[in-house]
């Protein structure tokens, strides 16, 4: 018994040891490192700068995170009938960006956001009427959102898949030999079954959205100023407690609203589990 | 449009022209970098000049030299160590499932993946100071870890676990179960744990530019603080020559994974 007890130690004590040193001491640190008092914070930044910035962006991880989601899981949907030839392929295309360092690929969606890049000459051929400049889309919060659906969806279509390709076959066959219409198929078979995937899809680029850096630093504007990108500027300023305190907030909010959908997809897995038996 | 036959019948030609379409539009901005690496321009213009070689050029001057050479080895030792910490913590859930520690390393797991990098830096700061290495080493050994500890997780569960009861019916300790009787059924999984693990380092910017001295310098702050300050497209030109061969790699282990979890 202590044999064993010892023996499972082993297995832990690399894992228990990069969790200690890496993660609980530093967390430690950042709770422990808030000791300003709220008139010395309130100099350095108002509550209500807090509650916009917080604001903003939530809106924008929500957004990034449905609009990423609903991507992944269309684009998933027509990978799966292919060949495992055509799959390679569409992956392929899917994960290239990933390769590419995630500072090139905003500075590359900048390029294709600013005026006489190939997208302005498409906005051109598709609003012919309009005859003054178009408006710029750069450093503004769509072009942030944009930058971070891009930068979200390999990671979305990567946790998609699996779920996707297990789909039963002989469930979508019967639901076809008993005349279901395609598009009815989609949405009382295959949804269902794929929501708990959908689920941990949205709150995945939710929370990864929400702690992006370099994407809404790059193209975002003034107005739209995100909770890491405020962390980064008082931490660079010297305010490390004022930065503690968001870096707080930053770390508590995604992992909330992780844990209450994952419960959600929990329980939706357990009953599709009974459903499909 | 002519229809293709697949797998599982026919897929229409217009549903292929949206998934081709929307591959693109995904894949645009990479391809612009990747123009960019040829461009002979210092603005970031794809259309200016011919095709150019000099941002490869430039890749060979010491500092970008230093740089990428820099972050090879960090990729390469976080990888490492990541794999050394993942290997383990994964064959005890697997092991011992229902344990109260399996399920706190996964919660911690998937914590880590959730963390915003500047919360994290805020937090190294504070705990380590101006340290410049040890923190950053740590940091991304943390942010690496789930890779390879989810992606063992996903093939283990595909392993029955008559083998591995087999194995210990025959005498076989747990380490060597682990080392000598899963692990080697486990390797598409295990390269793509080490490949998301390299890249999660290879791009990891905010611990680099928060944590790190001006001596220190990995080839994600070298794009990030030049790109601010100049036009310079030297890590263009390098990003041009590893993009693909992470793709490809990526895919090709994915596919192997996602076929074998099928099965």
């Amino acid at each position: 018994m202590a044999a064993s007890l010892t023996a499972r130690l082993w297995f832990l004590i690399p894992v228990l040891l990069l969790l200690i040193a890496g993660l609980v001491f530093p967390l430690y640190s950042l709770v422990s490192g808030i000791n300003a008092s709220p008139e010395s914070m309130s100099r350095v930044l108002s509550l209500d700068v807090i509650i916009h910035v917080q604001m903003t962006t939530l809106r924008i991880a929500g957004l990034v995170a449905i609009l990423s989601t609903v991507l992944a899981t269309s684009v998933t949907l027509l990978i799966r009938p292919l060949t495992s030839a055509m799959q390679r392929v569409a992956l392929l295309v899917c994960f290239f960006p990933l390769g590419v360092h995630i500072a090139f690929r905003v500075f590359g969606i900048q390029y294709l956001m600013s005026s006489g890049s190939p997208f302005s000459y498409l906005l051109r051929y598709v609003f012919p009427w309009w005859t003054g400049d178009l408006p710029s889309l750069l450093f503004t919060e769509i072009a942030t959102v944009i930058g971070l659906i891009h930068w979200t969806f390999p990671t979305a279509v990567l946790v998609m898949f699996p779920p996707t390709l297990k789909l039963r076959e002989d469930l979508l066959e019967a639901a076809s030999l008993l005349g279901a219409p395609r598009f009815a198929t989609l949405v009382r078979l295959m949804l269902p079954l794929l929501l708990p995937a959908i689920l941990l899809t949205f709150s995945l680029t939710f929370c990864l959205a929400y702690g992006a850096f370099i994407t809404p630093a790059a193209l975002g504007g003034l107005n739209d100023i995100t909770l890491s990108r405020l962390i980064g500027a008082l931490f660079n300023e010297g305010q490390s407690d004022s930065a503690s305190l968001l870096a707080m907030i930053g770390l508590v909010t995604p992992l909330m609203i992780f844990g209450a959908i994952y419960i959600l997809a929990s329980w939706l897995k357990r009953r599709n589990a009974e459903y499909q038996n | 449009m002519q229809n293709i036959k697949t797998d599982s019948g026919s897929l229409s030609g217009k549903r292929i022209l949206a998934a081709v379409l929307l591959s693109i539009v995904m894949a645009a901005p990479a391809i612009v970098v990747y123009r960019l690496a040829f461009s002979s321009s210092h603005f970031l213009d794809v259309r200016t000049g011919p095709i150019n070689f000099q941002w490869f050029v430039a890749a060979t001057t010491p500092y970008w030299l230093n740089a990428t050479i820099t972050s090879v080895l960090l990729a390469l030792g976080v990888t490492s160590a990541a794999i050394f910490i993942a290997v383990p913590a994964a064959f005890y859930h697997f092991r011992w499932p229902g344990a109260l520690s399996s399920r706190a390393i996964d919660l911690a797991a998937t914590a880590i993946l959730l963390i915003p990098p500047i919360s994290l830096a805020v937090g190294y700061f504070r705990s380590f100071g101006d340290v410049s290495i040890l923190p950053l080493v740590l940091g991304h050994v943390l942010l690496a870890f789930p890779f390879p500890y989810f992606s063992l997780r996903v093939g283990l569960a595909s392993v029955p676990s008559d083998v591995s009861d087999a194995a210990g019916l025959l005498g076989a300790s747990d380490f060597d179960i682990m080392l000598r009787v899963l692990l080697p059924t486990l390797r598409s999984y295990l390269l793509l744990g080490a490949l998301l693990a390299f890249l999660t380092s290879w791009d990891e910017t905010v611990l680099s530019v928060f944590l790190t001295r001006p001596d220190l310098v990995t080839l994600p702050k070298a794009v990030w603080e030049t790109m601010q300050r100049e036009r310079n497209l030297t890590a263009a030109a390098i990003n041009a020559i590893v993009a693909p061969l992470f793709a490809i790699s990526i895919v090709q282990l994915f596919i192997q994974s996602s076929k074998k979890a099928k099965l």
